[in-house]
C-alpha cells in the first residue's frame, strides 16, 4: 500500500456487527495506531447513523472503518474532517468511474449519476473537549447489484458494467483518504472547502427543502465553516442545519 | 509489534464474539480464530507468536486458537450499592460538578434507539466513562466524562438540541 500510516495496520474482521461499533469498543479499553483499518469480511449488521441499517450482500461491498486522531482538529470545525473524507471518496471514484457524474450531497452522501454509492458514519470519542479518536466508517457499494431496500442506491459495477476487484479498490481508499486527511491536517482546509463547493449538490441552483412540513425553494449557496448549509431565498439569507430542514 | 499488543488483541478478539480476526501490519500478519463462530478449528497451534524483527524476513503467518475465556459479564454489574437519601444531591450542592456540552448539537443518552442508556441517576462512574452522544450535521461525538463520582442529574432531555457550555449532567466527585 503506497501510504505513510493509512492501512498499514489492517484488521480484517469476520464480525456480526458493524466495524465502526468494533473500532469503538477497541478504543475504549486499548488503543489503535492511527491509519489502522478494520476490513469486514462479511458484514451482517451494518449500521448507518443512529439505528439506520446499511444493507449490504456479503463479499460484494467495502465496510471498512478508519481509525485516526485529530487532537488538532477543533471540536467546533469538525465537519472539515466530513468534507475530506467525502472528498477522499470522490477522488476515489473520479479514478474509477471517469465517466460518472460526481456528486457531495450536503452534508455527507455522496452521489453517483445522482444516486447513493456511498454511505459514511464517523464517529469521534470527545476527551477534555479534544477529539481524541475519529472512527470513520464507510460503506461502498462496490459490486452489488440489485438493492432491495435502498431504492436511490448504486454501486460502482451499476455505473461502470464491469466489477471491481475489491482490494484494489480499498487500497485506492486508503491512499485518497491519506492524502486528503493530511491536507487537514497541514491546514489546508480552505482548500477542502473549495473543493467541497466545487462538487456540492444543487451548489448555485434552486432546490426544493422541507422545513418541518413546511416546502420551500431556495438556492444553495454553499455551506459555513462549521458545515451549516446556506441557503439564499428570495432576499433571505440563512444558514441551516441538518435538523432544521431536509432535501426533497 | 509488542507482544503486549497481542496479547490485548486476544484478549479483545475473545470478548468481542467475532469469530475470526485477521491483522496484516508491514511484517506480520496473525489470524486469531475462536469458537465463537461454528467454525472448527485449524488445529491446536498454541498462542505462540513470532512478532517478525528483521525486515528481510518473510512474512509469517501463524494460526492461534484462542479459547475465550472471558465469560460474558452477567447483566447485573456489582453497582455500588444505593444507601445515600435521596435528597443528598441538593444537600451537598456544593460540592457537585457540572458536565457541559464541548459543542452544538443533538443530545442522546443512549448508543442508539434502540439502546440503553450510558448513564443514569445513581450511577458512579469513573473518568473516561461514556456518558452522551452529541451529534451535528452527522459527525457522532461521544463524550467522555472527565471526572468519576456518581451522577446526580441530568438536565438535558434525550433527543434535544444543545448549545455550546449548556451543562448536560451534574457529577458528585468521587
Amino acid at each position: 500500500m503506497k501510504t505513510l500510516f493509512t492501512g498499514q495496520s489492517l484488521l480484517r474482521v469476520d464480525t456480526v456487527g458493524s466495524t465502526n461499533s468494533y473500532a469503538l469498543d477497541w478504543l475504549r479499553e486499548n488503543d489503535l495506531a492511527e491509519g489502522t483499518v478494520i476490513v469486514a469480511q462479511n458484514q451482517a449488521g451494518g449500521r448507518g447513523q443512529r439505528g439506520n441499517s446499511w444493507e449490504s450482500e456479503p463479499g460484494k461491498n467495502l465496510t471498512v472503518s478508519f481509525i485516526f486522531k485529530p487532537h488538532f482538529l477543533q471540536v467546533t470545525r469538525q465537519f472539515d474532517l466530513t468534507r475530506a473524507v467525502s472528498l477522499a471518496i470522490a477522488d476515489l471514484l473520479a479514478v474509477f468511474l471517469p465517466a460518472a457524474e460526481l456528486k457531495i450531497k450536503w452534508p455527507n452522501d455522496i452521489l453517483v449519476n445522482g444516486r447513493k454509492v456511498c454511505g459514511i458514519l464517523i464517529e469521534n470519542i470527545l476527551r477534555d473537549t479534544q477529539i481524541s479518536a475519529a472512527v470513520v466508517g464507510i460503506g461502498l457499494n462496490v459490486n452489488q447489484e440489485v438493492f432491495h431496500s435502498a431504492v436511490h442506491a448504486v454501486s460502482m459495477k451499476n455505473a461502470a458494467g464491469k466489477t471491481f476487484d475489491l482490494q484494489t479498490v480499498l487500497e485506492s481508499l486508503c491512499e485518497m483518504l491519506e492524502a486528503r486527511y493530511l491536507q487537514l491536517r497541514s491546514g489546508h482546509e480552505t482548500r477542502l472547502r473549495s473543493d467541497y463547493h466545487a462538487i456540492l449538490f444543487g451548489m448555485g441552483a434552486k432546490k426544493r427543502f422541507n422545513r418541518s412540513g413546511e416546502i420551500f425553494e431556495a438556492t444553495v449557496l454553499g455551506t459555513t465553516d462549521a458545515g451549516l448549509l446556506r441557503l439564499a431565498a428570495g432576499e433571505e439569507e440563512r444558514n441551516f442545519n441538518l435538523k432544521e430542514l431536509s432535501w426533497i | 509489534m509488542k507482544l503486549t499488543e497481542i496479547q490485548d488483541l486476544i484478549k479483545f478478539v475473545a470478548k468481542s464474539g467475532v469469530s475470526e480476526v485477521e491483522l496484516e501490519t508491514k511484517d506480520v500478519k496473525i489470524v486469531i480464530k475462536t469458537n465463537n463462530g461454528n467454525k472448527s478449528s485449524k488445529g491446536d497451534a498454541p498462542a505462540v507468536f513470532n512478532p517478525a524483527t528483521p525486515a528481510v524476513q518473510p512474512v509469517t503467518h501463524h494460526v492461534a486458537q484462542v479459547q475465550p475465556t472471558v465469560q460474558n459479564t452477567p447483566a447485573a454489574e456489582t453497582k455500588a450499592p444505593e444507601t445515600k437519601k435521596e435528597n443528598s444531591a441538593s444537600a451537598d450542592a456544593g460540592n457537585l460538578v457540572t458536565i457541559k456540552s464541548p459543542m452544538i448539537g443533538t443530545f442522546y443518552r443512549s448508543p442508539g434507539p434502540d439502546k440503553g442508556v450510558f448513564v443514569n441517576v445513581g450511577d458512579e462512574i469513573k473518568a473516561g466513562k461514556v456518558i452522551c452522544i452529541i451529534e451535528a450535521m452527522k459527525l457522532f461525538n461521544e463524550i467522555e466524562s472527565e471526572i468519576g463520582g456518581r451522577i446526580v442529574k441530568v438536565l438535558v432531555d434525550d433527543a434535544t438540541p444543545v448549545e455550546y457550555d449548556q451543562p448536560l449532567f451534574l457529577v458528585e466527585p468521587a
